[in-house]
């Protein structure tokens, strides 16, 4: 800890506040993500191993945020992380007009790679939201939260929970209490993410765990032998805990209306009902709507919003002392004076 | 640190086939890119013995004060009994996880064996007393694996003051992980091994009843596990060479199975050097001796003199300094709150 200079709070995640830091040796600025251990009877909590075992095995990638390294101090793990600007929930929140189409193609490209390679490394990501893909100061997007990861075994007989991802991102099959999923669970949340980007607002805005299912069902239709095959012979525990009319499925067009056709033709592969019926990222990543018209913007034409989190007075206290080009010259200026006494003076 | 000759040995292509038998158009990598392939597997014996010696060194040179050598020989634990009594813990370790109940997976007791060998390469038995680092090994290696067990319901399978164990076990758990490095993802030959059965079963029709081999292969990777094997080979090849030794057992021979079904693709020289491994696990395996049990207790007799009383949870000095370190924690939040009241 001795090796970092605390600049700020960037903010409080659901296992522990983020810090903004600067490592004195290398002058890299960086995240600290404080996990407290204090109260835990269990020691280490599960979550912080998850992240630590999948951030361990996975190689460096452009995609994915990187873990510098992990250490103890006192009842907390630090994990230090390379220091991203921003989010995606951000940009789309904080972008004055809507995201064009080229700038839409390019977040998806860095969004499916950086899925390939978690894939390709047998890591399922279980809680993509837009506020989990992070955006650097040149504008690139990288995967960041991994505290729900698990490594997952092609076997298909392990169990998990399903109460995982953020609601608006959740699978259906998550949603009827499915223990048994697979890495489909995250392209669904890719697709919902996509639509997101899209229509600048998120496609299934669910406000509880039913009307969630509700929107969804409402869109896909109601599911059937037909839109999702073997569907009686998954285990859904929760899906005769419901039941809904029989409706027909809202065409995607509707939805996001501003779509291309090439984009749609991708979102609806993202969006159905059988896990191993959703494009794989891989795949995606070859579909004609990155090859068309406009092509993926480069990262310099993307926006990059700032932080717009409370300015504690811990953090303007450190960056008193930093160059601002707003400030007169004079308040940057060290005191002669004040210098002094720490002067060898030479004979 | 990882001899070369060993790393390009195993045939990625093979194994990651054999890793994703429920899937076998799989071509996932799991192995070669691992953290597991890439900082822990070492290149024999001479190496670990290398390691471990130094470990014992540094604490001795630590802990010697003004000792002759004749007086460290005799008050500090040499590397020899020291391997004797990390030996003799595996032992208690793998019989702990064999009574644990509720009944672990086998690969919960492979993962807490490879995090206890992986310790031991680089500490010494004195610094950290094994006893607690078992414990902790096989704590640690539940959650890894997914397999949740409350601390409460872990300790309930030792006899003594519980309490005291969960205090330890909890203790060490910060300690354990970094000398790991944080690298928790383990792969154990359990998976491969079944791999491998079945590919034979399916690929290699000559032999009947493949079945038949499975007891012994099961003994030789239960050996296995008692070796440094896993320190020095991939999972897959320690998972191979069973087979292979199990095959003969049953007066089948493998060679062709190897050679011309498993090794298809590979050049003349790979597959050589394959084989040399196989053999390689077989004498390292093979030359596994008992523990001299006697010799170990009276080692674990001189450990109490010598033995690092800073990680000694039943020490003044352990008490005292968790204490002081609660204090500090406390002063830091003290100082902490004065702060946010004089910024508000």
């Amino acid at each position: 800890m001795e090796q970092y200079n605390i600049l700020g709070r960037i903010g409080e995640g659901a296992h522990g506040i983020v810090l903004k830091a600067k490592h004195i040796e290398s002058g890299e600025i960086v995240a600290l993500k404080k996990v407290p251990l204090r109260n835990a009877e269990e020691g280490i909590p599960n979550t912080a191993l998850r992240e630590i075992k999948a951030l361990q095995e996975i190689e460096d990638n452009p995609y994915v945020v990187r873990l510098r390294e992990v250490f103890p101090h006192g009842a907390v793990i630090v994990f230090v992380f390379e220091f991203m600007l921003s989010d995606l929930s951000e940009v789309i929140r904080k972008v004055e007009k809507p995201l064009t189409e080229a700038q839409v193609k390019s977040y998806m490209l860095m969004l499916l790679k950086g899925i390939a390679f978690c894939h390709e490394n047998n890591i399922m990501h279980r809680d993509l939201k837009p506020a989990n893909l992070l955006i650097s100061s040149t504008g690139h997007l990288k995967i960041a939260d991994f505290g729900l990861a698990r490594v997952f075994q092609n076997k298909g007989d392990r169990q998990y929970s399903h109460q995982v991802a953020t609601r608006w991102y959740r699978a259906p099959e998550l949603l009827y209490g499915a223990r048994k999923y697979d890495e489909g669970v995250d392209l669904w949340a890719v697709g919902c993410i996509f639509g997101e980007l899209l229509n600048n607002s998120p496609i299934f805005p669910g406000e509880t765990d039913i009307e969630q299912l509700c929107l969804v069902v409402k869109v896909l239709g109601t599911p059937s032998e037909k839109t999702w095959p073997g569907m009686s012979k998954l285990d859904l525990p929760d899906y005769h805990k419901i039941s809904f009319p029989d409706n027909p499925p809202i065409p995607l067009e509707k939805i996001v209306p501003d779509a291309s056709e090439e984009a749609l033709d991708l979102l609806k592969q993202f969006l159905v009902y059988p896990s191993k019926q959703r494009i794989s990222a891989k795949q995606a990543l070859l579909h004609q709507y990155f090859f068309t018209e406009p092509l993926p913007a480069h990262h310099s034409e993307l926006p990059i919003p700032q932080r717009t989190s409370r300015r504690s007075g811990l953090q303007l206290k450190h960056q008193a002392h930093e160059y601002n080009a707003d400030l007169p010259i004079e308040d940057s200026l060290i005191n002669p004076d004040r210098l002094a006494p720490h002067v060898i003076r030479m004979k | 640190m990882v001899d070369q000759t060993t790393k390009c040995a195993d045939v990625p292509c093979v194994y990651a086939w054999l890793y994703c038998i429920g899937d076998l158009y799989c071509t996932k990598k799991m192995f070669s890119t691992s953290s597991q392939s890439k900082h822990w597997l070492f290149s024999g014996e001479t190496e670990l013995a290398k390691c471990r010696t130094e470990a014992n060194a540094t604490y001795i040179s630590k802990h010697r004060g003004t000792m002759t050598d004749n007086e460290v020989t005799s008050h500090f634990l040499t590397p020899v009994e020291e391997r004797i009594l990390s030996r003799q813990y595996e032992v208690v370790l793998r019989k702990f996880c064999a009574e644990f109940q509720p009944p672990m997976p086998k690969c919960v007791i492979g993962t807490s064996l490879v995090f206890f060998k992986r310790f031991y390469v680089n500490n010494s038995n004195m610094n950290y007393h094994p006893k607690d680092i078992m414990l902790t090994c096989v704590y640690l290696a539940c959650k890894v694996e997914e397999f949740y067990v409350p601390i409460g319901q872990f300790v309930k399978n030792l006899r003594g003051d519980r309490e005291k164990f969960a205090d330890a076990i909890l203790s060490f758990e910060l300690t354990l992980m970094g000398k790991l490095n944080y690298h928790l993802t383990i792969h154990n030959p359990f998976r491969p091994l079944e791999g491998f059965l079945i590919d034979i079963k399916t690929r290699c029709k000559e032999i009947e009843n493949p079945e038949r081999m499975r007891k012994a292969t099961e003994e030789f990777l239960e050996r296995s596990l008692q070796s440094d094997a896993c320190l020095i080979f991939s999972p897959s090849q320690i998972a191979l060479a069973a087979v292979r030794f199990g095959a003969s057992k049953e007066g089948i021979s493998l060679d062709r199975y190897i050679k011309e079904v498993l090794l298809k693709v590979a050049s003349d020289k790979e597959a050589e050097n394959m084989l040399y491994q196989l053999r390689r696990v077989k004498f390292i395996v093979k030359g596994i001796e008992n523990v001299p049990r006697e010799q170990a207790q009276a080692i674990q007799k001189k450990l109490e003199n010598c033995r690092n009383q800073a990680n000694n949870p039943d020490s003044d000095v352990y008490k005292k300094r968790m204490l002081e370190k609660l204090d500090e924690e406390e002063d830091i939040r003290v100082k902490k709150r004065s702060k946010v009241s004089e910024e508000s």
